[in-house]
Order: structure tokens, then sequence, then C-alpha cells
């Protein structure tokens, strides 16, 4: 614990350096959340990981993560569309014995009101659902609702040519999950009651049609996510 | 290699690799265009007869989910289709309580003409719904569909419209899982061959209005709104 303690604070201070130093270029492509080229489209995965301190639970703290296909659309210059989702199948050692087909339903809006050379502003609200069906004779079921509003500052620059970007702002956060054991019809609820946090993270694109990103969020607990999409610039291949 | 095979080659690769990696939607429509990207509602009724080994049960469900469609190329497009909470009506089910819907299919151009294109394409969609009910409370239902489409447009009372149809294969399964105190029971669609036929009208370049009927065993018609970007 104390070595991943001391590894953020040495990438928080890499990540505030290359803010502070990076030589801003106009990019074709920036920012972490906003593309230049209105009409830009992303579509690719992402894996997220989640750590919160739920309450009922029977664990102390709880993990749980979520692959699922991202589609995104800059349907203006300030304006940004999300759909995410997906169908997947996996077990998890936290319950030995289950074997869980999961359902994920989700979306995004983001909005960029500012813009002022290689830096801008944005606001993102994000929810995503997920149901876990158990398979098993454990018919352990679980639904998770996450809400999340951001609001990052963005610097936009470029690394080897390659447009480049990273953000950091303050999000709240709140998940809640429902347990339905043995197939039972009402749900016991938990949650970590909702929280503000921070966010930080960042996005190349290369080669100009591949864009790989990263995320860090800490609300009570590090939490993150990582990615890769295609990336069509002016809609289209 | 030209470009235009290039992209076809592209397109079909999108069908052949969406074929057969489980991904997802049933939205039978039009290429989009190039770059052009479209979101909307779309309500779908299924209407089949489901066999699991000797019982039969008549199928009758209409569901409505979030689409968009993205015209990848000239020649291909990609769409996606998901929902929650809004519950679908099943005819002698209790009601939902919990519903999710996720699916998603590739179209790519395999032959094209100054006025008609043909497509083929390639669609999933699984749905899960919950129900209070005693017995099963779980239901899952896979669609997928494989289909080839004729396509042609026509300038009309000053709004766009594209006409097209041809034939599908399209199965349509139901699994009850095993609960606490229910075995579980899965059902197969009875006859998949079947065609379609639908009309899209675009209106001031930018709101596309889509009905297009599916015939498999019985009419299942679906209707669209979508907002074109």
């Amino acid at each position: 614990m104390a070595a991943v303690n001391a590894s953020c604070r040495l990438g928080g201070v890499a990540l505030a350096v290359a803010l502070l130093i990076s030589t801003p270029k106009v990019a074709p492509a920036q920012v972490g959340a906003f593309n230049d080229a209105r009409g830009t489209v992303e579509v690719g995965a992402l894996h997220e990981w989640f750590h919160r301190e739920l309450d009922p639970s029977a664990y102390a703290d709880t993990r749980w993560s979520i692959s699922s296909l991202l589609l995104t659309y800059d349907a203006a210059e300030w304006f940004r569309l999300g759909l995410q989702g997906g169908i997947s199948e996996f077990e998890s050692d936290d319950f030995p014995g289950s074997e869980f087909q999961r359902y994920a339903v989700g979306g995004t809006i983001s909005i960029r009101p500012v813009r002022w050379g290689s830096w801008d502003a944005s606001a993102c609200a994000r929810y995503l659902e997920t149901f876990d069906f158990d398979d098993n004779p454990t018919l352990l079921h679980k639904r998770v609702r996450s809400f999340a509003v951001s609001a990052v500052l963005t610097r936009s620059f470029s690394i080897a040519h390659q447009p480049a970007a990273l953000w950091g702002g303050p999000i709240y956060l709140d998940d809640r999950i429902e347990t339905f054991p043995f197939d039972s019809r009402e749900a016991l609820e938990s949650t970590s009651g909702a929280g503000w946090g921070a966010s930080a993270g960042g996005r190349m694109v290369l080669a100009g049609c591949v864009a790989v990103f990263g995320y860090i969020n800490y609300v009570e607990e590090m939490q993150g996510g990582i990615g890769i999409s295609l990336h069509a610039s002016k809609g289209g291949f | 290699m030209s470009r235009r095979a290039k992209a076809s080659l592209g397109g079909a690769a999108l069908v052949i690799v969406f074929g057969v990696w489980p991904a997802y939607s049933e939205v039978i429509g039009p290429l989009v265009p190039r770059g052009r990207f479209e979101l909307g509602l779309q309500e779908r009724w299924v209407d089949r007869t489901e066999v699991s080994d000797s019982r039969e049960e008549a199928w009758d469900q209409h569901d409505l989910s979030v689409v968009a469609r993205w015209g990848v190329t000239d020649f291909a497009t990609f769409s996606i289709e998901g929902m929650t909470g809004v519950g679908p009506w099943i005819s002698d089910h209790d009601e939902t309580q919990l519903f999710y819907l996720v699916g998603a299919s590739a179209q790519a151009s395999i032959w094209r003409s100054d006025r008609v294109i043909v497509t083929g394409a390639f669609h999933y969609t699984e749905t899960l719904q919950r129900y209070e009910a005693a017995g099963s409370r779980t239901l899952q239902t896979t669609s997928r569909a494989l289909e080839i489409m004729a396509e042609t447009d026509a300038r009309l009372w000053g709004g766009q419209f594209t006409f097209w149809g041809g034939p599908v294969s399209s199965d349509h399964s139901l699994t009850y899982p095993a609960g606490m105190t229910y075995q579980g029971q899965g059902y197969e669609s009875d006859l998949d061959l079947g065609g379609f036929v639908g009309v899209s009208v675009l209106a001031w370049d930018h709101l596309n209005f889509s009905g297009h009927l599916l015939w498999v065993e019985n009419p299942q018609p679906r209707v669209s709104i979508l907002y074109r970007f």
C-alpha cells in the first residue's frame, strides 16, 4: 500500500510537470473529452475498475470491474454524446461457484463551454447500469448503477507529433449496488453514498486513427479505466 | 487496389468480424452516408412461434430501444442499440421489474449501380427481463438475423425517400433460466426464413422517419425516428 501511494504521488508530480512544460500545439485532435473536428466518431473498448466502501456489505471494501464497448460522437465542437454497453461472461474470485452473464447499458453527455488556446474547460455526466445474472445454482444476481459528474481542465499538446491531452478536475460519484440472493424478488441494497473526489486522465491519438486513453478517479479509494478506440476525425474512413 | 475495392473489402470484413463476435442490434435500414451519425428510438414487434421438444409457445412482444447508426465508410454502416428500465410488453407475462436490451449490427455494400445499392448485414440482439412472478423470474431472449437488402432513393414531395427490402434469415430464441423452484426451459423459433420491406423519409436533411415490416412466420413491424447529425 505504501509503495502504491508513493507511485501515485510520483505519477501525480510527473503529470503536473508534463502539463506545465509541454509545448502547446494546435493539434488536429485534442482534449481528453473533445476533439477539434465536429463529427469525430470513436468506437472502441473500455475497461474500468471500481473500488468503494459499501454499506451494508459483507466486505470491508468492494471492488469490481466492467468491460464494455464505447461509442462517442462529437455532435458539435462543444457537445459530445457517448453510448456504452455490452454483453460479457465472467467469474469472480469473490463469489466462487458463480458464473455471471453481464448486461451493461449506459451513456454520457459532455459539454465544453470554454476554450482558450490549448486549454479548455469541460463537464461530463455519465450513467452506467449493469446487471450480472448468475447462471449457477448460487443465483447471486447483482445490479450496479453508477452515476458520475465531473468538471475538468484540459491541456492539449503533441508528443512525437501525435496529438495528446491531459486533464484533471473534481468528480462526484454515486454507486448503488443491489444483490438478489437466491433469485429473490426483493434486492438487498448497498451504497457507498455519493462522494466528491478528483479525476485525472490522458489521451493520445496515434497515426490519426487510434486513440488510447486512461483515467484515475479518487473517491474514497482509487478507481480508473483504460481504453482503446478507432478514431475517425471526419466521421468516417 | 482501388479505394472502392478497399472499402468494400473493409466493409465485408466488418460484417464477418461482427458476424462471429458476439455483438449486437436488430436495426435494419439503408446505409448511412459516410461520416453521418444517427441517434433515436426504435419500437420493435416480435411475433414468433417458439418450440422446445414437444412444447410450443406463441411469443408476442414489443420493446423500445435507443438506436445509434454510424456511416463508417461510403460502403459500411455500424449500428448499436440499447435500453434499460422501460420494460417490454409481452403477452401472458407480468409487468417487467427490470429490463436490459443490447444489440448491434454491421452492414456493408456488396454491389451498387447508379440507382440501386445491395447490402449484406448481420444483426444480433439480446434482452434480459426480470418479473415478480413465481417460478422462473428471469427471461432471456436472443435475436439473430442475416439479410440481403436492395435499396433505392427517390426525391418526392420535397423529402428524400428510400425504399428497401430483401430476404432475411432471422432466428429468435428465449430461455427461462433455472430458478430456486424452476427447472429451466429453452425455446427456439420454428421457421426462420422470410423477407422485409421498408421505407424511410429524411426530412430537412436531419429527421429520419423509418418503418419496415419484417415477415418471418408473422408480420412484425418496426418503426423508428432518428436524428441525423
